[in-house]
Parts: C-alpha cells; structure tokens; sequence
C-alpha cells in the first residue's frame, strides 16, 4: 500500500463528513427559499458542529450513552472504507477490494445499532419511540432497497461494487438506464433512507423533540452530527457507484452526489409527514411493484 | 472398550447415578452430570478425523455406530453446548425441586442426541430419535401444571414426525431388506419416483417437526419458553438441530439428492429442494414477524430460533457447495448465539423472576456481564460484520445470488433487516431505558452462570476473525458427505462473485474505534453522570415514582402494518382442523355408543348378514 492511498484513507472521512454537513446547510437554504425566508448560511452546520466540538463540558446517562457516538462513527467510517470513492485514474478505492456489497449493506447497520443503543440508554422514552419508530421505516424501505440491489448483483453477476462501476463503462451502460426500474425502487428506498420528509418519523421535532439524539449534547452530539454527515455522504457516494458509474474526479463526484441529495431534498420540501405505519407500508406498494418489475426483465 | 459405546455408557450412566447420588447432596448430583459429560465430550473430542465403528447385531438386525466429520460436527455442537449449559444449571438450578430428576433427563437427551449422530443404521437412528424427545418431553413438563399444555403439544407433534419417520423407515425396510445407512444410498436410485417423492416427504416431516419449520413449529414457541432456560439453550441449539442434521443425511447420505436429477430443475435446484428453500424462507420471515411482537423474552427467542432454523433449511435445500457451507455454519453458529441469548435472558430471569420484557428496563448497570453478552448476541444474530454471524449471512446470499435465486434472496434479506426489530427491542427493554424500582438491588449473576455466557461470546469474536477455521471444518463435512468444497483462504471468504475480507474488516472497525475512543477520552474532560430521571422533558418535570420507560407494545405501528400476516396462524387453522374431527368422531359415537346390548345387536345383525350371503362366500 502506498503513501498515498493512505493518505486517502485517513482524509476521507474528514472530507466526507465536510462535504455531507454543506450539502445539509446548502439543504436548509434551499427549503428556507422555498418558504420565503432568508436561510442560514450554507457552512451553518460546519459551524455548528465546530462549535459543538469546543465546547469544554458534557453529560452523560450511562456506559452505553458515553460510547454510542463513537462506535457510531466507527460503523460509518468502516463504511466508508468499503466504498469506492473515485474511480478511474485517481481511483480513491480505500479498501473496496476487500469487501463486497453484501459488507457494505450489513455494516451500514453498525453504526445505526450503536446509535439506537445510546438512545436507549438515554433514558428519555422519545429516544426509544424514535428508535422504534426507526427500525420499523428501515424494515420498510430496506425491501426496496434489496430489490434494487439483488437486481444489480444478479445482473451483473458480481457482488462487489467494483466490478458494478466497471460494467457502466460508458453513459449508456450506467445502471440507471440499464436497469431502470431498479434504480427507480432504489431511488424511492433513498427517500426513506435519508429520512427528509415525509420519512421523518424517527426524528420528528415536533412529535418525539428529534427522537433518538434528543439527549445528547456537546462533544457527543457534535460527534454524531459529524457521523450524520458523513453517512449521508456514504450513501450517496454508494449511489453514484451503483447507478451513475462512479466518478473520476472530485468535481464529477460532487456533482452527481449533489444531484442524488436533491431528490429528497425536493420530494420532503412539498410533502407533510407519514404516519409511522404509513412510513413502512408505503415501500411495499409501487416502490416494490417497480423492483418486482425490474426482477421479471432481469429473468427474461 | 470401543471408543463409541463407552462414552454412549459414560453418559447414561451419569444420568442414572445423577439420579440415585441426587437424592443425598446437590453438589453430587450437578457434579456428577457434569463430569460425566466433560468426559465424554473430551473422548469425543479425540474422534475427531478418525473413522472409527463399531458393529453388532441385535435381533438379527445389524446396527452400526460410526463417526465421520459430518457427525463429529454435529456432535462438538451437542458437546459443546450440553457442557456449557450443564455448568450453568449447577447455578441457577440451585434450590430449585427435582433437581437430580433435571440433571438425569439432561444426560439421557445429551445420551440420546449422541446415539442420534453416530448411528449409522436406520433402527438406531430412529430409537435415539425416540429416547431424545422422551427425554426432552420430561424437561418441557418440568414445570408440571402450567406446562401441561405446552408439553401436550410438543409430544403430539413429534409424535406426527415419529411416525412420518417410521413409516418411511419400513417402507425402506420392506424394499431393501435392511436398515443401513450404506445400503440405503445405494438403493435409493432403485426406487421408483413415487416412491422417492413419498419417502423424501415422509422423511421431511419427520426432520422438520424437530427443526420447527413452518407449518410445523407450533410446539416450539411454548415448549421453549416454558422448558427451564439452561435446557432451553440446548434446546433450540442442539436438539433443534438434530432435524437439521437429519435433513443432511436425507439429502446428502441417503441420496434423496439424487431426486434432483431426475426431476425438474428450477435454477438448477431441484423442484423438491425448491420447495423446501421456500418453506424455509418463510419460516424465516414469518417466525420474524411473530417474534417481534412478542412480549416474552424466551418467546421472542423461541420465534427467533425458528426463523433462523428457517435460513438454515434455505442453505440445505440449495444443495449447492456453498449453500450446505452457508447451512452448516449457521447451524453451528446458531448453537452458539441462541446458546449465549437464552442463558443470558435465563440469567435475568433468575435474578429478576420475570421474562416480561415489559416488567423489566434499565438492567444494564445492574447485570453488566449479561449486557455485555446479549450485546454480542444481537450483533451475531443480526449478521453485523465484525462478529461470526456475518460470515453465515454472507454465505447464504452469495449461495441465493449464484443461483440466481432472486425472490428468495429478497425474503432472506427481508427477513434479516426485520430481525433488527425483534434484537433490539430484547436489549433495550430489558437492559436499557429507566429501571423500575423493585429492580433497583437486582445483583449480576454467579460466575458459575456467567462463564459459560462469556465463553460463548468469546467464541462468536473469535470467529469472527477467523471463520475459516469453522469452514474447515465443514469442508471435511462436505467431502463426505460428496459435495465439493467451498475454496478457503485464511483471511478472505470469497467465491467467483465477490469476496470479504473477515480481518480487513474486523482491523479496521478495531481501529478506527479505539483512535476515536483515545481522542474522544482524552482531549475532554469526565462527562458529568446524571442520572437515568434527569432528562429532556419539555419542562413538564414527572416525578421520582413515575417510571418513563418505554416497552409496551414497543412495536405497534410495525404491529398495525403488519397485521395481515399476524392475525393467520397455524395453530389457529390445526385448532379447527380438531374442532372438525371432534365433529367426525361425534357421529362415530352413534356407532360406538358404550351400551353392551347395542353391540350384541351388531353382532346379531352381522351374523344374520354373514347367512344371508355365506352363498357367494364360498
């Protein structure tokens, strides 16, 4: 291994986490514009959290509670060593070679794990009614989600997410045209996934007072903005690997990632909430249906 | 003495002198038994790669005893467990009645699950198979009265395999004129396809009924919950998988394989194997979805069990290398997780005195060690990477996808994504959240009770890192039993459609956590602890007394959406299958009505008819 790639692997999360945090705060701007107010500015999350960072004191509920953000961030960043993050020439691939995309889909969970069991032990039951709350959307959308993704793998024979990006080796060949439907599941499976509105029902300020991370404060919640962050941008990363063939340079990836993070974006500005059922059965209709579809191209 | 016998002796002769000693000292008694099976296990221990049998003929019939590595497998799984548990008894069954009555049906169901893997004849198979739910029906009643009922239908449904099994046994008897197992696969091809077809269904019924596969589970969820929780972990760990091991056997050792290719083949799986990948499938899901509203801790693991035992038979049924590699190793792994949940959740019972999850809350602090290992428990149960259970995962979805099995795959994943639901709500309403205050002075269990847990956690970290040591061990399995090897590396698992890296991901996770862990604890100073009372509530300040823990109906938007697969149940559709043949026999009761005159009556009358015709009789 190089020096350089292990520069890579340890600038990566740092740039990932950056890049997630803006696309939030660029987030909060766009829906501010759409109701007609002025927004904060675009770094405010960064700013946030920077904050947060220095701040000198903390509390805490328990063993659980003091370690959850960190395994927390352990789950996204092994994540994130998973996927590759650029491809072509300056190919970042981190570890990708070393796991496949059943890896990535099981150590996703990781960090969520961690975060519900510090919500759990916070004591606060609008933490474990947001957990709950959780679980049950995941258990929603994840059947999209899977569809899309057994597709893509049956299809291109493969597991790993390298040789997914190798196959779109040209713009027709991406998987979003080669495999409509399934990127059209996946996509719903994204709105769920990114949990804007109408899938908010975990944090619901308004209902549970932000659910899970309602109790945590200082460097713990500044540790898990930092993971919210990069975890969004692991999953978009993810996405563009899948159904956009990856990118080659940084202004590429930017690009498509932000393209990907502005589909719910739109989708949760213009939609009211879920009910929490509703949250889960919603995926098991025409977002299903669509992926089913894909699977009966996939076997003729 | 031969190997074989002699620890066959070992074990029943512990469980009879647990029983006589047991009378006199507990010490004794729990002594005995345990000694008895760490011998025993240690002698088997040393079989390992040996081929040794031992023959003898019993009322003309022969009967053969033999270990491969097939059963050497499924032997250190009953081995292993049966020790652990047994240790762990001598705690919690401290005080308790009937003890030496516990610790002489533990030997003979550990005796009986023994004789099970070594028998290398049908005759002997079948009377082990008899002894063992024998045995283990004593441990399920052992709470007399209010086990009745579980007991009752545990015995009914067995009885339903037993006789499957038997029937099967003499047809193979009647067609080859003998009961070994070498004969039996050599035969098999000769059999008509009818005949193969009955004999595969016979013998299914009699396995699954063991391995609670959906429809026929229906003993399992109240027969593991009510059983006592040390037998209760051997239960669903080992005798469970005594119907999986059968189901080897009939596939791999009898031949049943064979059917494969001669019927039709649906992605290059054979229709019967199909089939019963779907059964197992949704057993999977279904057992699920009913666990994650139970409210019963060992009920919640009994469902647990019967869905993994559903992925299990989705390996097997593949037939493929790394189907039956995925199948075995989520059997062993199994053992060990289902072993360390139902200790742990005995171990809060014990101390606690209550298996409702929503009695409980906030125990972490009291009982750090269970914690700790129902935590590695959920993280291997839900197949999360660093830990064992991965592996297995890995192994069935690769198993799907190189098939191309994709609906399959699609029910295994769902189903693994919905047992998040049930693992966390088993951590977080038992250990996690506000503590009632009657728990307040709950103490950690004995270490005779927590090393046996911990063991077994440890097991699950270690393989973890190194599963191929487990894969080599059902490599030599799969030779046997005639199936080609899955490829090993010591550091990768992979086939020709992606690979992992166990180490890679197990480094990484260690790494990353302790460089957070160091920064984190270092550049900041102590958290200040508050306690569990003092939160965010909105300014509405609840009092000292009033406990916010939230753990009833944790799970009722996921409830209500998924009513329509919960309201139908199986035993409801047997329920009114018995209403209905009460109906039948009601109409039988006008026949046999119990008055002796109406009988002499029916006697006259066929006599009469017998005159009447005797013409045309002769």
């Amino acid at each position: 291994m190089d020096i350089l790639s292990i520069i890579w692997i340890i600038v990566m999360p740092f740039i990932g986490s950056l890049v997630g945090l803006t696309y939030m705060g660029i987030g909060r701007k766009i829906i501010a514009r759409v109701q007609h107010r002025y927004g904060p500015p675009i770094f405010q999350n960064v700013v946030d959290v920077i904050k947060l960072y220095s701040k000198r004191s903390a509390i805490t509920h328990g063993v659980m509670f003091h370690l959850a953000p960190n395994i927390a961030i352990t789950g996204t960043i092994s994540t994130l060593m998973f996927v590759p993050v650029l491809v072509g020439e300056n190919a970042i691939s981190l570890f990708s070679f070393q796991g496949d995309l059943i890896l990535i889909l099981y150590i996703m969970v990781f960090g969520c794990l961690a975060m519900a069991l510090g919500a759990g032990q916070s004591g606060n039951p609008n933490s474990a009614i947001g957990v709950s709350r959780g679980l049950t959307q995941m258990f929603g959308y994840e059947i999209p989600f899977v569809i899309a993704l057994v597709t893509l793998m049956v299809q291109n024979e493969t597991t790993s997410v390298q040789n997914i990006i190798a196959a779109q080796d040209s713009f027709m060949h991406w998987n979003i045209f080669q495999s409509p439907f399934a990127f059209v599941a996946a996509m719903f499976a994204f709105l769920g996934m990114m949990g804007n509105k109408p899938f908010d029902v975990p944090f619901a300020p308004a209902e549970i007072a932000s659910g899970p991370p309602s109790e945590f404060g200082g460097k713990y919640l500044a540790l898990m903005q930092t993971n919210r962050g990069m975890f969004a941008f692991v999953k978009l990363v993810l996405y563009v690997d899948l159904f956009l063939g990856g990118a080659t340079n940084f202004a590429i990836l930017l690009v498509k990632t932000f393209a990907f993070y502005l589909i719910p974006l739109f989708v949760g500005i213009v939609n009211p909430r879920f009910r929490t059922e509703q949250a889960m059965t919603f995926f098991w209709k025409w977002p299903t249906a669509i992926g089913l579809a894909g699977f009966l191209l996939v076997l003729l | 003495m031969e190997t074989i016998p002699f620890i066959l002796s070992i074990l029943f002769g512990a469980a009879v002198l647990a029983y006589l000693v047991g009378k006199f000292n507990y010490i004794l008694k729990v002594g005995v038994s345990i000694v008895g099976l760490i011998w025993a296990g240690w002698l088997f221990l040393g079989l390992q790669g040996t081929l040794s049998s031992f023959t003898f003929k019993m009322l003309g019939f022969d009967i053969i005893w033999r270990i491969n590595p097939l059963s050497w497998l499924f032997g250190m799984i009953i081995f292993g467990l049966a020790i652990l548990t047994a240790i762990f008894s001598g705690s919690y069954m401290k005080g308790k009645e009937r003890v030496d009555f516990y610790c002489f049906a533990m030997c003979i169901t550990v005796a009986s699950m023994f004789g099970i893997v070594v028998s290398g004849d049908l005759l002997s198979f079948f009377f082990f198979w008899e002894i063992m739910t024998w045995s283990s029906f004593l441990m399920v009643i052992y709470y007399r009265y209010e086990a009745q009922a579980a007991g009752l239908r545990y015995f009914v449904m067995s009885m339903i395999g037993a006789y499957a099994m038997l029937t099967a046994l003499l047809i193979v008897y009647a067609q080859l004129g003998s009961f070994l197992f070498d004969v039996l696969s050599a035969g098999w091809s000769g059999f008509s396809l009818t005949l193969q077809i009955w004999l595969f269904v016979l013998f299914v019924i009699g396995f699954a009924v063991k391995a609670a596969m959906m429809p026929l589970h229906t003993w399992a969820p109240d027969a593991y919950t009510i059983s006592p929780a040390p037998f209760t972990a051997l239960f669903s760990g080992a005798l469970s998988k005594m119907g999986i091991y059968g189901l080897a056997l009939l596939f791999f050792v009898f031949g049943a394989g064979k059917l494969a290719s001669s019927v039709i083949t649906i992605q290059g799986v054979s229709l019967p194997g199909y089939i019963l990948a779907w059964f197992g499938a949704i057993t999977a899901l279904l057992a699920t979805f009913k666990a994650i509203v139970q409210d019963d801790a060992k009920k919640l693991l009994a469902y647990s069990s019967i869905g993994q035992l559903g992925y299990i038979i989705l390996g097997f049924s593949l037939s493929s290398s790394m189907g039956v590699t995925a199948g075995l190793y989520q059997a062993v792994n199994h053992s060990i997780f289902k072993g360390m949940l139902f200790l742990a959740v005995g171990a809060v019972f014990y101390r606690t005195g209550t298996r409702k999850l929503s009695e409980m809350g906030g125990l972490i602090t009291r009982m750090p060690y269970t914690f700790f290992v129902v935590l590695l428990g959920i993280i291997t149960v839900a197949g999360m990477p660093p830990l064992s259970g991965f592996t297995g995962k890995w192994l069935i979805y690769e198993a799907l996808i190189e098939k191309h099995l994709i609906f399959l795959a699609v029910v295994a994943f769902g189903a693994s994504t919905a047992a998040f639901l049930y693992l966390y709500r088993i951590i977080f309403t038992i250990f996690l959240g506000q503590r009632p205050k009657r728990f307040d002075e709950v103490k950690e269990v004995p270490w005779m009770m927590r090393a046996p847990m911990l063991i077994l956690a440890l097991l699950t970290v270690y393989l973890g890192f190194y599963p191929y040591q487990l894969l080599d061990l059902i490599n030599q399995a799969q030779v046997y039993m005639g199936i080609a090897p899955f490829d090993l590396s010591h550091s990768m698992l992979f086939n020709s459609y992606g690979n992992v890296s166990t180490i890679t991901v197990m480094n990484i996770v260690a790494v990353v956590f302790f460089i957070v862990f160091i920064l984190f604890n270092t550049l900041y100073k102590r958290s200040r602890k508050v306690g569990l009372k003092d939160i965010h509530t909105s300014g509405e300040v609840p009092g000292e007394e009033i406990n916010l823990h939230y753990a009833v109906d944790f799970y009722q938007p996921f409830a209500r959406g998924v009513s329509i697969f919960l309201k139908r149940s199986v035993s409801k559709i047997y329920a009114s299958l018995a209403d209905n043949l009460e109906g039948l026999f009601d109409v039988m009761r006008y026949v046999y009505t119990g008055n002796g005159q109406t009988y002499a009556l029916f006697v006259v009358i066929a006599l009469a008819f017998l005159f009447l015709v005797k013409d045309f009789l002769v």
